[in-house]
């Protein structure tokens, strides 16, 4: 059988399975299984179990456990809460200040956890009650928790730029410094669309002089900054490691997972077991879970390296007469229908071992890209029919049909489309920052 | 009816030792983060060599992952493509996801049996790490073979449960 035939027959093979509804961990691993048993020597089957070991036994992959357990740390307190309505405080006069509190809400609650639905539970779970309570439609408030919660993956610290920077040996302290500016640029589009949507919905009210918005005195908007000030700085101490180059990405993960976690049993005293338990059992399965698909999808591509898939594949993609610009458009083309499928961890490890050697052929900048390629992805998560974020509003507000949220995302990922082409334009919006640290 | 508690004793406590591995592992991934800290502080501010730490957390953290697989797989933890779900009849979902359950099954059940091979070998060559640590490395093995299998287990029981039990009730 040719490599082409082989080749054919193996990515044949996963979508097959993949759609049969098996984990997506075991059906990779499966096909891998089946085409070692078929196509390689003997020994490769019988060290299968090492090789997995081997590539799970890697520092940088460490984060991700620690910055999941962070994240569930933060988003099983108040913490979500609180940031919300304080940021509800500041932003009360603005016309649909409530609105864009909530994607700035979302925006901080990404930057310390590293996965978008956590996100959109957190924060929407007291945001989208509140936001209908106070007039805004079904639409435009699943909306905003829909597409605030994709930055999840974005901002860091980023489950997904973290295994991109392991699958194509990158710096993860670069591409997390990568993630912030366009982090605020997408932060700032849709703050503005919603101000733009709310006018839209509320002109009558606003013409009649009557304002939905409440207005809060100083003392109520300094009030809630005491509690929410050492996740800020927990934050901050993070960015500024990382951008230093004081302590590795793992050692910051470790740290920063420690520190929330010492913060939700202080200030908010979670300390007993009843308290501890939904946060220990909400970390491991999202780990659990996202370690089981990068350890098997290892398996799947060293079978598919072994068997010259990979190379053949690549070679061909280099070969292909396409410009820069054209090839990184049809890779996004790819990249943004496997989302509807697939979680971003799998498109990353299925992905990138084919399409890396063609995107260094056409020069193109492995930082920005991984930025890009997480936009990319986040529309997936907003995107039926998978759309992980829609169903976890779907479960927030039951009432909500999955219609409505759906249109709800649309404008924003009308935007997302937006920041990617201004991040091809001024592509320094992501390589600024990187470019400055140590 | 005798077979019938049997049964059930045999998945309830499964169910209960997944769990209470479940916890162990988020155990383990608070201890890793504690580690890491005290890591940080030992070199950054005291200076003293750090040998052990790093390779310790990443052993705790590939036990915590198998030790959990099992917890996660009880609830449907681990996520698969369900679009065919809303596409399909009843009873084509249920063949599918039959087919799929085992294969599942057989496919967690062959790693496990290669991870005790693996961890068999480590343990009788005495195989330790080529670091200047050097721990031994059957531990983290067994970590990897104890978790699949319950893994394994775990899948019979759901194979079991949802598509031959619960459907012999259903026609009783």
């Amino acid at each position: 059988m040719s490599t082409l035939q082989l080749g054919l027959l193996y990515g044949g093979a996963t979508f097959v399975v993949l759609f049969s509804g098996m984990p997506i961990a075991f059906a990779v691993g499966g096909v891998a299984l089946a085409f070692m048993l078929a196509f390689m020597p003997a020994v490769n089957v019988a060290i299968m179990a090492e090789t997995i070991y081997s590539e799970l036994d890697n520092f940088v992959l460490l984060t991700i456990p620690l910055f999941v357990l962070m994240g569930a740390a933060v988003g099983k307190s108040r913490a979500g809460a609180d940031l919300y309505s304080s940021l509800n405080r500041w932003l009360g006069r603005v016309p649909g200040g409530l609105g864009m509190a909530n994607v700035l809400a979302c925006s901080l609650f990404a930057a310390m956890c590293g996965s978008s639905p956590a996100t959109c539970s957190a924060i929407g779970s007291v945001g989208i009650p509140e936001m209908r309570k106070r007039g805004y439609s079904a639409q435009l408030a699943s909306g905003i928790i829909a597409a605030g919660g994709t930055l999840g993956i974005l901002i860091p610290p980023s489950l997904t730029l973290i295994l991109y920077g392991v699958v194509t040996e990158q710096s993860i302290g670069k591409l997390f410094l990568g993630g912030i500016g366009p982090g605020i640029l997408l932060t700032m589009l849709f703050m503005i669309w919603v101000g733009i949507r709310y006018r839209r919905e509320h002109r009558a009210e606003a013409a009649g002089g009557a304002d939905a918005a409440q207005v809060f005195d100083w003392r109520a908007r300094l009030e809630t900054l005491p509690r929410l000030a050492p996740f800020l700085a927990v934050i901050v101490v993070i960015l500024v490691a990382l951008y230093g180059g004081w302590a590795t990405p793992s050692e910051v993960a470790g740290i920063g997972a420690f520190a929330c976690l010492l913060m939700v049993v202080t200030l908010y005293g979670c300390w007993r077991w009843s308290d501890l338990k939904p946060i220990l059992s909400g970390t491991v399965r999202e780990s659990c879970m996202v370690m089981m698909i990068i350890a098997m999808s290892f398996l799947y591509t060293y079978v598919m390296s072994y068997l010259h898939i990979t190379q053949e594949v690549a070679q061909w993609l280099v070969g292909l007469p396409l410009g820069k610009w054209a090839f990184v458009f049809w890779v996004s083309v790819l990249i943004v229908v496997l989302g509807f499928f697939l979680p971003p961890v799998a498109i990353i490890l299925m992905v990138m071992p084919v399409v890396l050697p063609a995107l260094r052929a056409h020069g193109v900048d492995l930082i920005w890209f991984g930025i890009v390629m997480t936009v990319l992805m986040e529309m997936g998560l907003i995107h039926p029919p998978v759309g992980l974020n829609l169903f976890v509003i779907n479960g927030i507000a039951p009432d909500i049909g999955l219609r409505e949220i759906v249109w709800g995302t649309l404008p924003f990922i009308g935007l997302m489309i937006a920041a990617i082409l201004v991040l091809a334009l001024a592509p320094e919006i992501v390589l600024w920052l990187p470019g400055r640290s140590h | 009816m005798h077979m019938r508690r049997l049964w059930n004793g045999f998945a309830r406590g499964l169910e209960r030792v997944n769990a209470l591995m479940g916890y162990l592992s988020g155990i383990l991934i608070v201890l890793c983060a504690g580690i890491l800290v005290f890591e940080v502080v030992v070199r950054y501010w005291l200076a003293w060599p750090t040998d052990w730490e790093i390779e310790f957390s990443i052993m705790l953290l590939v036990a915590a992952t198998f030790l959990s697989a099992a917890f996660t797989q009880a609830t449907r933890g681990h996520v698969g493509i369900e679009v065919l779900d809303a596409v399909l009849s009843r009873r084509w979902n249920r063949r599918r996801y039959l087919v799929a359950d085992t294969l599942s099954m057989v496919f967690c059940g062959f790693v496990a049996w290669k991870a005790w091979a693996f961890f068999h070998e480590a343990w009788s060559d005495g195989r330790t790490s080529n670091t200047a640590w050097a721990p031994s490395l059957w531990p983290a093995y067994l970590m990897m073979a104890v978790g699949m299998t319950t893994l394994t287990l775990q899948l019979f029981v759901q194979v079991s449960e949802d598509h031959f039990i619960r459907r012999a009730e259903e026609r009783e």
